[in-house]
């Protein structure tokens, strides 16, 4: 009978269909790979710790406004949308997509989900301690810095050490100064020797771009300073521009030298900020790069239309006069702004690209920042001296190594204190604040700087009048309140 | 298996309870008489036969009558079949001679069948909220696809847009979910269609069709199953009620061909009143002067504003010309079409095959679209007891268009609106002398339309393919088993292109030539064996069953790339795009569920009806830990209950003019598991950084989300009244979904944008009404048909309101509301004076103060600034009413056919008049904004013209809000029968149809018929979707 025969053919195909119910319904997701389904090798964790610093490119254009647009260098034209004028005014609604803490929250729970999948990858041998430790103490200085950031933004953090899940009982913020000792302990408890450092694995390309020793020296040298702690501060500083020589392959003796301000003199200044080349004295920036669609909104919102921009920030006439009273003209107008015919434009994201590549690089610590911080400390420490050769002309390491000096690369002259001065501590840490403005102008920092300045002093004034700077003569007042001790945090929105 | 057990042990329950329900006595005679229901004649030589009694069987003689022994029980069903008239079924009682009346095929009759849930039902049985659509004038070339066709029931359906062959939104009861599936369940031949949107695709603004591949000629039945008792049976793809589709089915017999062709026209659409080249002028230097040009600027930058050609203005000709642009983009088109089927087979093997060929080249420019399709419907009955039926349609379809949209520079319908008027096509030399050449993107920024339509392309391409196989096996008269395999595949290919001569694209100012091009597939399996007890020659049965398994399995894939700067407008394809600049996105999406279904019918003497019904369902989009793992997963359970009563009988109503009034009541849960793919998973996405990419957490996961919930109450009313010359059928419906996805904002810490969440309900509350008459019927007949629908919904338990945007807008989700009202600013007219400006005080949320001529926005909360606080329920494009009418006239060999459909009360966003009414930029704008503000005092609906808009005169508010009513002549056909004069074929009908000629509305964009999106968000939005066509089409049918 050849009927059976179909009929068995029926049946056959009906088993067939109906051999596992649930292996039918564990569809094979291709766009996202089920959580328990996760490989925990060293590769894939690896790779995702590489990934997590793609949330931190994320965060560009966020970290820009709140570093810098609220501060007194820059100011906003009149086609900024609302959300980017609130940062001007640093007054703030909840629908602002760039003041939620979010985005850097969403960087803790990635580093605190792979400090556990890595600790249960050693635990189950799947890797091998040195790669554990690798990656232990970048995760940890990763996220220290995160909180950090969240910390210099808000004002205060919750810290948390797990994945959030929902929902989970509420967490008590921490207040600033318990926020820092707890990020401090946490990176300290880290041996920094398992960091890794520059010239360390095969591909230096990556040094600069995720979070090694370098990286987390300057966090712990911040972190110390906002503690008071200048000593401590001062020694993690000069270390981190010893250190490069200390550990000099003979690829790395020429970019030592960067970290020592000696290659970037004069009219090679702009060159910091051209392209994203590990040849440069970025200590560790945010990534950005056309051929791979991976761009930030900084070049857009700072070119003029003529250069393809939206033009939505521009350089304040503080950030200007700044650079012209000192007569700064390689960092000033030659490199940091520059004018199309009629209007002032920031140059320091469109040097040495073409129109709309929004791909440049923002640093996030970089030498010449560093030997600034570590100036403000030996002044605080009444080490003036020392301070003003790291401000002049450069200083002596020791062991026959010298480092430059900020204004002698840029040929600025010295910077002396009058006899006159009746608080030479206050006067130099002007100096050196006014200096931050010149070196890294437009670089996210200026809004932090002022606060650790003003907060240390115990003077909102201080920062309030230089920030009302920017906005013309008869709105000042108007503005005042908005920039008061108060607001010196970005509000959290539930 | 667990499965079979449960399914197996229901089934030996059923049977044992009903087999024995015919038991035998001794002889009765049974007496009748059949008349015609229109004439009341007597009709001759019907059968009779006792459904019980194979022997028992009987003809009426000359008076109808007839009588017939019988041996067993008093009351016996019998069924009547006379040739020429719809076959009934009745049960008869000894002693009780009574009068039957029997319809003509060709009128509507309640004996008619239909495919219910479970099998063929008679009109008159039909128990559960189903609705039948009337698919008449379905082979008048009128309609492209066919869910345009359920215009003519109670879903309210609304034509996506003019472009041929996208398709229609079907909304059966409203929408019942924010952010899951909203969308019907389609079954074709028995299986179920997976509908997708393909959503961001390469041509912006298309949306793909599923449905392409069904012919509308082929399409022989469409119902609409609408409460639980319905839909329940499919489980918790059902949610938003089944549109069951059977095509023309194999017959056996002679062997057919019918053969039909069409040929039509489509008219250019109404254009959009703008500004003439002498009038825009004027509105564009005003505009210059306000964005802070002074006289010498314009005339320096733009030396067209000169008087006359000279040799710093050589191109004057080239600005000082009065173009109608939209009537250089719209251009009348043919649209043709031809088709063949053939039918025929023996006992054994039978076949439906047709092929068709259509072309329909809408009213744009250069725009074409051919779409090829096959069907073959095969059965084969391989012994008495298996049968195999096989149905397949296969379509290929290129749609050469355009993108659609609110995209200035690369829709030529709006290219062509906003293009200066004093500009040209083509350009001119010093001497005035049109060259050959076309005209360049202007200064202004502003495309040529005609470059754009001449060398733009914006096409998709579908290949579609929907296929079952089922094998019958009949086990006994009234049992059998039902295995069904069927595979739905569809391919679309998306190819764009804007050239750089002509075309400014917007969204690239540094692209020359900008190419996209994207594939979207979708492959959906289908697998289903069923246990029926059901006798499939009979309708009425005392007892119907059928429970089974089915398993689907959907795939949808969509991979799109684009890049700039080919080179030369001649290179338009992915390919030659330069290196910087490409990029790509897409998604995969995989889905697969199992259902488990029983439904068990009783029908006692066509008086008393229960249905029962459930059905348990597991699927990939559960989270783990939702439900109870019933069945081994996490199992989602449907069910319903419904039952219905013929009061006519127990009434003893008079049989003529009351012969049906049933009332129906159902009630029951189903399920939606269209919650999204792995929203309920926790799960990582892929970042890159640099060169290396790894995985970063991709959500916050609610791995307890369910579906959603639908509790679904219908009471309805069916009616058949003066010889059935009037029947309607009701129905009141109360919908609550409960369980309604939607998302919780977190606290920043939790580092996810949101949470997915099952809370919220959503009522919906309405009724629906179907008439359909026979007005006249001696000599001329007259039928007239209408349907009405109207329903309201109401939000609530919600976490929070919330507002989405749609992009030139926003619309609330609040509790105690409708879903979706628009959401915006109120205007409350136009600021005449300084004086009064100064006395409102009022600023807008820069801090820019409101002047005279601006608009006067409502000021809700008194705060004197015009922001978030102040924005209100502006419209809501949900329609107070709508439905459709027919009307059918018959006079010997002619037919006059006409169908209506409206839509009343709905409130919808014209984003076309927002573009060009707003006159904060250099567009050309329409004729209205002459009466715009213009001097202290001057009373106007129309604010000031200003460059940029500081105030925000155009912002989203109910200034850009309709009434988008409206009542529309979809198509009226005039045929006539020429048989008689065409002796070679056996039919001959020619017929002239035109479609859309008319429509009657107050909306003051190009059609108030549109649908930007399948999805509640983009209901009532319009953004420049090309609109209907209007066409006037001549055709002819033969049958050989």
């Amino acid at each position: 009978m050849k009927f059976k025969k179909l009929y068995i053919l029926i049946f056959a195909a009906m088993v067939f269909t109906l051999s596992s119910c649930e292996d039918y319904l564990d569809v094979d997701h291709e766009d996202i790979v089920v959580a328990e389904k996760n490989k925990q090798d060293y590769q894939t964790l690896n790779s995702s710790v590489l990934a997590t610093y793609a949330l931190l490119g994320d965060l560009t254009e966020q970290m820009f406004l709140s570093g810098e647009v609220r501060g007194e260098l820059v100011v906003t034209n009149s086609n900024a949308n609302s959300y980017i004028e609130e940062f001007n005014n640093n007054t703030f609604s909840a629908a602002n997509p760039y003041v939620s803490a979010r985005g850097f929250y969403s960087i803790v729970n990635n580093t605190n989900r792979l400090i556990a999948e890595n600790k249960n990858a050693i635990t189950t041998g799947i890797i091998d301690s040195l790669d554990y430790n690798a990656l232990h103490s970048e995760l940890i200085g990763l996220r220290g810095w995160t909180y950090f950031q969240i910390l210099k933004n808000y004002g205060t953090c919750k810290y948390f050490k797990e994945v959030r899940k929902y929902p989970a009982p509420e967490i008590q913020a921490l207040t600033y100064e318990a926020a820092v000792d707890t990020i401090l302990a946490d990176v300290l408890a880290v041996d920094t020797l398992s960091y890794s450092e520059f010239g360390d694995g095969a591909n230096s390309n990556w040094n600069r771009i995720r979070v090694l020793q370098q990286t987390i020296n300057t966090l712990v040298g911040e972190l110390y300073m906002e503690k008071g702690e200048f000593e401590k501060a001062a020694l993690k500083f000069e270390e981190i521009i010893r250190k490069t020589d200390e550990h000099k392959s003979a690829s790395a003796v020429s970019s030592d030298n960067n970290f020592k301000l000696q290659t970037y003199k004069r009219s090679d200044w702009r060159s910091i900020f051209m392209g994203s080349s590990s040849n440069s004295e970025g200590l560790f920036w945010i990534f950005a790069g056309k051929e791979y669609n991976q761009f930030n909104d900084l070049q857009k919102w700072t070119a003029t239309a003529t250069n393809g921009g939206m033009y939505v920030v521009k350089p304040s006439q503080v950030a200007i006069s700044n650079f012209i009273r000192e007569g700064d003209t390689w960092r000033g107008e030659y490199s940091s702004f520059k004018t199309d015919g009629s209007q002032y434009y920031i140059n320091k994201y469109i040097i040495d690209r073409g129109a709309n590549e929004n791909d440049a690089q923002f640093f996030l610590y970089r030498a010449g920042r560093v030997h600034l911080l570590w100036a403000e400390c030996l002044n605080r420490l009444d080490e003036r001296t020392r301070a003003l050769e790291i401000l002049n002309n450069g200083t002596h390491l020791g062991d026959g190594i010298y480092t430059g000096g900020v204004r002698n690369r840029v040929g600025l002259s010295p910077i002396v204190i009058p006899v006159e001065s009746r608080d030479k501590m206050l006067w130099l840490e002007d100096k050196i604040i006014d200096e931050l403005a010149l070196e890294t102008a437009f670089e996210g920092n200026r809004w932090y700087d002022l606060v650790r300045i003003a907060k240390r002093r115990n003077d909102p004034e201080w920062l309030a009048n230089r920030v009302l700077n920017k906005f013309p003569e008869e709105e000042k007042e108007r503005h005042r309140a908005d920039f008061s001790m108060d607001s010196w945090y970005l509000p959290v929105f539930e | 298996m667990k499965i079979f057990k449960i399914l197996s042990l229901v089934t030996v329950l059923f049977i044992s309870l009903f087999t024995n329900y015919i038991v035998a006595q001794e002889s009765h005679t049974l007496k009748g008489q059949i008349l015609d229901m229109n004439t009341k004649n007597a009709v001759e030589n019907v059968r009779i036969s006792v459904v019980a009694e194979k022997a028992a069987a009987s003809y009426t003689d000359a008076e109808g009558r007839f009588s017939v022994k019988v041996l067993s029980a008093d009351k016996m069903l019998v069924s009547i079949i006379s040739s020429g008239y719809t076959s009934i079924e009745r049960f008869l009682v000894e002693g009780e001679e009574e009068i039957f009346y029997l319809q003509k095929e060709e009128n509507y009759s309640l004996d008619k069948t239909f495919t219910s849930t479970t099998g063929k039902l008679a009109m008159r049985q039909m128990n559960q909220a189903a609705e039948v659509v009337n698919t008449e004038g379905l082979t008048n070339a009128s309609i492209e696809s066919v869910d345009e066709f359920l215009k003519k029931s109670t879903a309210l359906t609304t034509s996506l847009s003019g472009a041929p062959g996208e398709g229609a939104v079907v909304n059966i009861r409203g929408y019942s979910t924010l952010f899951s599936d909203s969308r019907p369940l389609w079954v074709v031949d028995g299986v179920m269609i997976s509908e997708f949107d393909f959503e961001g695709g390469a041509l912006r603004g298309y949306n793909t069709n599923l449905l392409l591949n069904i012919n509308p000629e082929d399409v022989a039945e469409i119902v609409i199953l609408k409460d639980a008792s319905a839909t329940a049976i499919y489980g918790s793809r059902a949610a938003n009620g089944v549109i069951v589709i059977t095509t023309t089915r194999a017959r056996s017999g002679q062997t057919v061909f019918n053969v039909s062709g069409h040929y039509g026209i489509n008219f250019e659409p109404k254009e959009m009143p703008v500004l003439g080249g002498a009038q825009y002028k004027n509105f564009l230097q005003s505009q210059m002067f306000s964005a802070g040009m002074t006289g010498m600027d314009v005339y320096n930058n733009y030396p067209y504003f000169g008087d006359a050609v000279s040799d710093e203005n050589p191109g004057y000709y080239n600005y000082n010309k009065n173009t109608n642009w939209q009537n250089e983009v719209f251009e009348a088109q043919s649209k043709s079409g031809a088709k063949l089927d053939v039918s025929g087979g023996d006992e054994v093997a039978r076949y439906y095959i047709s092929g068709n060929y259509t072309q329909n080249s809408g009213n744009l420019s250069n725009s074409k679209n051919s779409r090829y399709g096959m069907r073959i419907n095969t059965e084969v009955d391989v012994t008495s007891r298996l049968h195999l039926y096989s149905n397949m349609g296969f379509s290929y379809s290129n749609l050469e268009q355009f993108e659609q949209g609110a995209h200035l520079g690369t829709n030529p319908m709006y290219a062509a609106m906003v293009k200066p008027s004093f500009m040209a096509p083509f350009q001119y030399n010093k001497e005035d002398v049109k060259l050959s050449v076309k005209s360049d993107a202007d200064e202004l920024g502003f495309s040529n339309p005609t470059a754009l339509a001449t060398n733009g392309v914006g096409s998709n391409s579908s290949l579609l393919f929907n296929g079952n196989l089922s094998f019958l096996y009949d086990f006994s008269e009234r049992s059998y088993l039902n295995f069904v395999l069927g595979l739905d595949y569809g391919r679309f290919r998306d190819q764009v292109f804007f050239p750089d001569w002509g075309v400014d694209y917007e969204e690239d100012r540094s692209a020359k030539q900008f190419v996209s091009e994207g594939v979207s597939s979708l492959r959906s399996s289908h697998a289903e064996i069923t246990f029926n007890l059901d006798n499939k020659s009979l309708l009425t049965e005392l007892f119907t069953m059928k429970g089974g398994v089915r398993f689907n399995n959907k795939s949808v894939k969509q991979d799109i790339g684009w890049g700039k700067d080919t080179g030369s407008d001649q290179f338009k394809t992915l390919d030659k795009v330069s290196a910087v600049g490409r990029n790509k996105s897409g998604y995969n999406l995989d889905y697969s569920d199992i259902g488990l279904f029983v439904n068990g019918n009783i029908n006692y003497l066509n008086r008393y009806f229960v249905n029962a019904t459930v059905s348990a369902d597991m699927s990939s989009t559960y989270g783990a830990d939702a439900y109870s793992n019933l069945l081994g997963s996490p199992t989602s359970v449907s069910y319903a209950l419904g039952g219905a009563w013929d009061m006519a009988n127990d009434f003893d109503m008079d049989k003529q003019a009351v012969s049906l009034l049933k009332l129906r009541v159902s009630f029951g849960k189903v399920v939606n598991q269209g919650i999204g793919a792995y929203r309920s998973k926790d799960y990582y996405i892929a970042r890159q950084y640099s060169t290396v990419a790894g995985l970063v957490k991709g959500n916050l996961a609610n791995t307890s989300l369910e579906g959603e919930n639908i509790t679904k109450t219908n009471i309805g009313l069916d009616g058949a009244l003066f010889s059935s010359r009037v029947t309607f059928s009701a129905n009141y419906y109360n919908d609550k979904t409960s369980n309604l996805l939607g998302f919780v904002q977190l606290s920043p810490e939790y580092g996810a944008d949101e949470y997915w969440k099952n809370k919220g309900n959503l009522s919906t509350k309405g009724w629906e009404l179907s008439v359909n008459t026979c007005a006249i019927d001696a000599g001329i007949k007259w039928t007239i048909g209408a349907t009405v629908g109207a329903y309201k919904q109401s939000l609530s338990g919600l976490s929070e309101d919330f507002v989405l945007d749609f992009g030139d807008g926003e619309k609330l989700f609040a509790n105690g509301k409708a879903p979706g009202l628009f959401y915006g600013y109120k205007m409350e007219g136009v600021i005449s004076t300084a004086q009064e400006a100064q006395d409102l005080g009022l600023t807008n949320i820069n801090g820019v103060d409101f002047n005279a001529g601006d608009v006067r926005f409502a000021n809700t909360n008194s705060d004197k600034v015009i922001n978030n606080d102040d924005k209100q329920n502006i419209g809501n494009p949900t329609p107070d009413i709508y439905g459709s009418f027919f009307s059918g006239l018959k006079y010997k060999n002619f037919s006059l056919n006409m169908d209506i459909s409206y839509s009343l009360g709905n409130e919808v966003y014209n984003g076309t008049r927002k573009m060009l009414e707003s006159m904060d930029g250099y567009e050309n704008q329409s004729l209205a904004t002459s009466r715009r503000w213009q001097v202290d005092g001057h009373v106007t609906d129309m604010p000031r013209a200003v460059y940029g808009d500081p105030t925000g005169n155009s912002t989203f508010s109910s200034r850009w809000i309709e009434d988008g009513s409206y009542l529309r002549l979809s198509s009226l056909t005039l045929a006539m029968d020429v048989s008689k004069y065409v002796k070679v074929v056996n039919k001959a009908q020619v017929y002239f149809t035109g479609n859309n000629l008319l429509t009657i509305s107050n909306y003051k964009g190009f059609d108030p018929e549109f649908a930007g999106n399948y999805g509640m968000l983009y209901q009532g939005v319009d953004y420049g979707k090309f609109p209907q066509v209007s066409s006037f089409v001549f055709g002819i049918k033969l049958g050989l």
